[in-house]
């Protein structure tokens, strides 16, 4: 018990866990509760009826500044203490690859919980279905491809305004897929991307993103061996 | 006698502007050994390419005999402090060593202790870091530094915000680990801190001026 305690609290803190928690509630109750409620929460919004809608925009995007809000934490943190952790690596590649499954294991759990709470108040509702697991599976990876291009943004710009891009990236995706009626580019909405209603495409949307995970994850490696992030990684100041 | 370091015709260029010029250096093991320079004549630059943050323009760095860049991307066995250290402000100082030490998993919470206490700092205080002083936080930078016992240590500025007391305890500590064969590499502003090296450098404009004493 002790050890699987000593292994959470290596990725995620007390203040995660209570923002988590209150998170879930949060989002649970803002749900329409017409059918199920992960349904409501997490598939996003459809696109089929051509109009914009604002309100539930705002509430999908919210569903992704929460668990860029704690990952970026925890980015910063490690920032902080970057210059004593990096010597204690042989090679940039290995700090990389923890550092990089570190917080994509961060995000897992803090989405677990999530789904814990979620799904309790789902049963004490009414019911959990396949449908849910096939929701909460295409949310994550589309939040699991934001968290990578974070980490990668956070090593390679060093700024802090990446998740408020990608926030307007994933606003303005949902915008170009109501007006050009192309429902794969918002691939994190299940009621727009999925394999019972797009076939295949979806499954190609599903795949391009694990491409793109990959892709953030080769990309810091090349560039610190081409010596672009000499001054990115390590604030250098000449003194 | 071994060369710890051994530095061949390093240059360094950002963008235009270059900021070192041509260094050559043997640092031996068994010694302290100090650069004097202003802000902004290259110190940091070196120490961090030294270790293998930054990556010479030209030349080559050998610490170890492993060419840095080539055999590895960073310095093996090496203790570090540059610049201002930063810390968790939210656990206390021994948290923030153990959290270190877990990477390299090479040494126990006892040396953590130890290394704490070498410096001067109460291992089992419960005060977080975020409420030390600067001189406390210097210190605490030393501990990590030190903590796992590397045969290189390299401090830029270890004196700052430092006490008298607290000056005195970092070099006695300084001392104890040249005894013990560690090479020590240190720079400072102030002449005053170089007492305890054995030899000095001037770091003037990018170039490194044969050792003052």
């Amino acid at each position: 018990m002790k050890s699987v305690y000593i292994f959470i609290q290596k990725y995620i803190d007390i203040w995660d866990a209570l923002a988590v928690i209150c998170y879930s509630v949060f989002t649970w109750c803002w749900s329409g509760q017409v059918k199920s409620n992960i349904t409501e929460i997490l598939s996003g919004i459809s696109t089929e009826g051509s109009v914009i809608e604002i309100v539930p925009l705002g509430k999908w995007l919210f569903l992704f500044a929460f668990y860029f809000f704690i990952i970026c934490r925890k980015l910063s943190k490690n920032r902080r203490m970057l210059t004593f952790v990096l010597y204690r690596y042989r090679y940039f590649e290995t700090w990389w690859r923890r550092h990089f499954i570190t917080m994509h294991i961060a995000n897992f759990m803090i989405f677990i919980i999530s789904c814990v709470i979620w799904g309790t108040l789902e049963l004490f509702n009414g019911i959990f279905t396949n449908e849910n697991i096939a929701v909460i599976l295409v949310f994550f990876l589309h939040l699991s491809v934001w968290i990578s291009v974070l980490i990668a943004g956070n090593i390679i710009f060093n700024t802090k305004i990446t998740p408020c891009i990608l926030l307007i990236f994933e606003g303005m995706l949902y915008i170009v897929s109501v007006n050009f009626n192309l429902p794969f580019l918002v691939c994190g909405m299940y009621a727009n991307c999925s394999y019972h209603k797009l076939g295949i495409i979806a499954v190609v949307a599903y795949v391009i993103e694990i491409l793109i995970m990959a892709i953030c994850y080769l990309t810091v490696s090349k560039l610190w061996k081409l010596g672009y992030l000499e001054r990115k990684v390590v604030e250098c100041q000449v003194q | 006698m071994s060369s710890a370091v051994k530095l061949e015709n390093i240059c360094k260029k950002f963008n235009k502007e270059t900021v070192l010029r041509d260094v050559n250096a043997d640092f031996h093991y068994g010694k302290i050994y100090g650069i004097v320079g202003k802000n902004g004549s290259g110190k940091t630059v070196l120490f961090k390419i030294i270790v293998g943050f930054i990556r010479p323009t030209s030349g080559h760095v050998y610490v170890k005999g492993k060419e840095i860049g080539v055999d590895t991307d960073f310095a093996e066995d090496v203790g570090l402090i540059i610049e201002t250290p930063g810390f968790l402000s939210q656990y206390n100082a021994y948290k923030n060593l153990e959290y270190l030490a877990s990477i390299r998993n090479r040494i126990s919470k006892q040396q953590i202790k130890n290394a704490i206490k070498v410096v001067g700092l109460d291992a089992e205080s419960p005060k977080k870091v975020g409420k030390f002083s600067l001189g406390m936080r210097q210190r605490l930078g030393i501990a990590q530094a030190i903590m796992e016992d590397p045969k290189l240590i390299i401090l830029d500025e270890p004196m700052n915000g430092l006490d008298k007391n607290g000056i005195h305890i970092v070099k006695e500590v300084l001392e104890n680990l040249k005894k013990e064969g560690k090479t020590i590499i240190l720079a400072s502003h102030y002449a005053e801190d170089m007492e305890i090296c054995d030899e000095v450098y001037k770091m003037e404009d990018g170039v490194l001026l044969k050792s003052l004493h």
